[in-house]
């Protein structure tokens, strides 16, 4: 009998462990991976708003507050009103770097109609990594930009 | 004498199983901590990724400053350029490992044009287990034309783990 | 029955060393896991502080409070440069940091400080680490002039953060009258002091105390490190060595000792060599570049030997700190001659040399 019971222990015992390393083989959640994606989302934002383009010099971040307000009057050299050129530009850079790096994305901008129409990606369902940039435009008047990038 | 074997039968049943309890015991110990020591050093690899990456941004050698103001996030394109051959130099490179160990970085420049920049650093491990990539935007500064661009900068950093 | 009394007792004796040995080994097992324990969390705490220091140095001017492990981070360079700090038993180099530390920080949060060092263009930044446990006294002249000991004090105490335990004291108050307050070590710093100091008249109650003192020039040019003997009474060796800008000074006031302060020098010459080679390289190409436009940019000149001559100058010091003076004094002279350059190049709307 005591045989027995001590048998039953041994089984017990062995599927418990037998489960403890299963869960134990489990990936792990890697902290430092997960420390890049704030600082991606920041660069990105910081980078891109920063990049001169073929519109007269302007930066994209001029391009923007331009659009946002005025609406987009200022014509660039190719046609192109300000905020179409900030659109065409934001759209490349996104194309031949999140996209590229197989990352799903959602930036959006707020605070002027002109610009609400201007998003990319797809917001994300789950897990994200958001930062939103305020864009001051002119003294009492200031835009939002975020950018979220889904883990 | 039966009862005495049956006896010593149990006692020598119950030592059994306790040593194999004693030696699953530890052998899942063993395991754990084998377990626990790789994660700890995949943790250290990412760690090590994200430090090189940070190093590298904000480098004095590459910074876009003007009259001593720096800019942050971006790179000054012909610092980019006198630094890669500057690194040329087997004791600079040496210098540099303790900075950023085995590893490669290189910029490139995703708007507008796309001419790749440079190596910035080209450490890579001859033989190596994982290679983690990471990819930052930064600002590339041309100070002849005086403009910004946007850029790439990738960091694969080696380990034998 | 004496047989079945003496198996009884044999029995016991046996139940008792069994035991007794059982015990003895799971009593060894749990002690090597505590070491073993004890080790990984220094490994682990070492690879921490790394991280912690490494971005510490990147936040300027700001000062930032760091969590000091239970068993204190002890600071140390030897005399061939082999600059380590160790929590428990693990040691970790300092590798591409330049850190100016105390011996010892244990006990409260270490305090972290990150200055820039421009010469002058930036080279690096300096990671200052201190704690409150550690008591610094800044010693000037008010009242003599000639020795622009006022005027060093302004211009250093302006930039020291006030969550600094500093007490500034007036020369020539006799610091002969203070008596160690219990702190972990106590440092003196004389600011162009019109003699150098005379450690050996403090208190004897300093004797077992860690007390060093520093002298620095008026110039802020050159100092002196005292480091105190292991002797009955407060008795200093005096270290010679050399100063180039306030972050340099700011490194010699927090600076375990000369060998530390000296060898983090040697590393930031290193650095300068370095980058005052890229900085000549880019002005090279700064320089074709003008030359190439259409037309070419004749008021845009760039001369990249000043910088070829600062990487020679700071390649030297970079092994021979602070003994070649004559580098030391080629290095500041070509600092004006770029700042003159760069000077005239930016009302030209030409690129700037940095």
């Amino acid at each position: 009998m005591e045989i027995m019971g001590l048998a039953i222990i041994v089984i017990l015992v062995s599927l418990g462990l037998l489960f403890a390393v299963r869960f134990m083989l489990k990936p792990q959640s890697q902290q430092a991976e997960r420390a890049k994606a704030p600082v991606l989302v920041a660069n990105f934002l910081n980078t891109m708003l920063g990049t001169t383009t073929p519109c007269n010099k302007r930066t994209v971040k001029e391009l923007i507050q331009d659009c946002a307000l005025t609406g987009g009057s200022t014509m660039c050299p190719d046609g192109q009103h300000s905020c179409d050129e900030a659109r065409d530009i934001m759209s490349a850079l996104f194309d031949d770097t999140l996209k590229a790096w197989h990352k799903d994305y959602h930036f959006s901008m707020s605070g002027a109609t002109p610009i609400e129409a201007i998003s990319f990606g797809t917001p994300c369902t789950g897990a994200r990594e958001k930062k939103v940039h305020p864009l001051p435009v002119r003294p009492g008047f200031e835009i939002s930009l975020a950018l979220e990038i889904c883990q | 004498m039966k009862k005495a074997q049956i006896q010593l039968f149990e006692t020598i049943g119950v030592l059994v199983v306790f040593f194999f309890l004693l030696i699953a015991g530890a052998v899942f110990y063993f395991k754990m901590q084998e377990i626990s020591i790789q994660n700890d050093l995949a943790q250290q690899a990412h760690l090590r990724s994200l430090q090189a990456t940070q190093r590298a941004m904000f480098l004095p050698e590459l910074d876009c400053s003007f009259i001593g103001v720096p800019r942050e996030n971006c790179f000054d394109v012909l610092k980019l350029k006198a630094f890669s051959k500057v690194m040329q130099d087997p004791h600079v490179l040496q210098t540099y490992f303790g900075l950023f160990g085995y590893a490669s970085i290189n910029v490139s420049e995703a708007y507008p044009d796309k001419p790749f920049v440079g190596w910035m650093y080209n450490n890579p491990l001859d033989e190596y287990r994982s290679a983690l990539k990471s990819l930052s935007p930064v600002l590339l500064y041309d100070p002849v034309a005086n403009q910004y661009a946007f850029g790439v900068m990738e960091v694969v950093t080696y380990s034998t783990h | 029955m004496n047989k079945k009394a003496v198996d009884v007792q044999f029995n016991w004796i046996f139940v008792l060393i069994a035991g007794a040995v059982i015990l003895a080994f799971f009593f060894s097992v749990v002690q090597k896991q505590r070491a073993l324990s004890e080790e990984k969390l220094a490994i682990a705490l070492s690879s921490q502080m790394d991280a912690i220091f490494t971005g510490a140095i990147e936040r300027q001017s700001t000062i930032q409070t760091l969590v000091t492990p239970q068993p204190g981070i002890a600071f140390a360079c030897s005399d061939v440069c082999e600059c380590t700090y160790r929590i428990g038993s693990k040691s970790t180099e300092f590798r591409d940091k330049i850190l100016f530390a105390p011996a010892l920080i244990k006990d409260q949060d270490a305090l972290a400080w990150a200055v820039e060092w421009e010469r002058p263009f930036r080279i690096a930044n300096f990671l200052l680490l201190t704690n409150p446990t550690i008591k610094y006294y800044l010693i000037y002249d008010k009242d003599d002039p000639t020795t622009q000991s006022p005027q060093l004090f302004a211009r250093l105490s302006k930039g020291l953060p006030k969550e600094l335990n500093i007490e500034t004291l007036q020369y020539p108050d006799r610091i002969s009258g203070l008596t160690p307050q219990g702190y972990a070590e106590t440092r003196f710093i004389f600011l162009s002091t019109p003699q150098k100091p005379t450690l050996e008249s403090l208190n004897s109650g300093f004797a077992k105390e860690d007390v060093s003192g520093l002298w620095i020039d008026a110039d802020g040019q050159q100092a002196i490190f005292y480091e105190k003997r292991d002797s009955g009474k407060p008795s200093f060796d005096s270290y010679p060595t050399a100063l180039a800008g306030d972050a340099t000074a700011y490194g010699a006031m927090f600076a375990a000792d000369h060998d530390m302060y000296n060898c983090m020098m040697r590393r930031a010459f290193r650095q300068m060599d370095i980058i005052a080679r890229i900085s000549a390289e880019r002005a090279k190409l700064l320089q074709q570049a003008m030359d190439a436009q259409n037309p070419p940019r004749a008021e845009c000149a760039y001369d990249a030997q000043h910088l070829t001559g600062v990487a020679g100058d700071a390649a030297k010091l970079a092994t021979a700190f602070p003994d070649d003076k004559e580098a030391l004094g080629a290095i500041a002279a070509a600092q004006a001659e770029l700042k003159r350059e760069n000077d005239n190049l930016f009302p030209q709307s030409c690129p700037v040399i940095y």
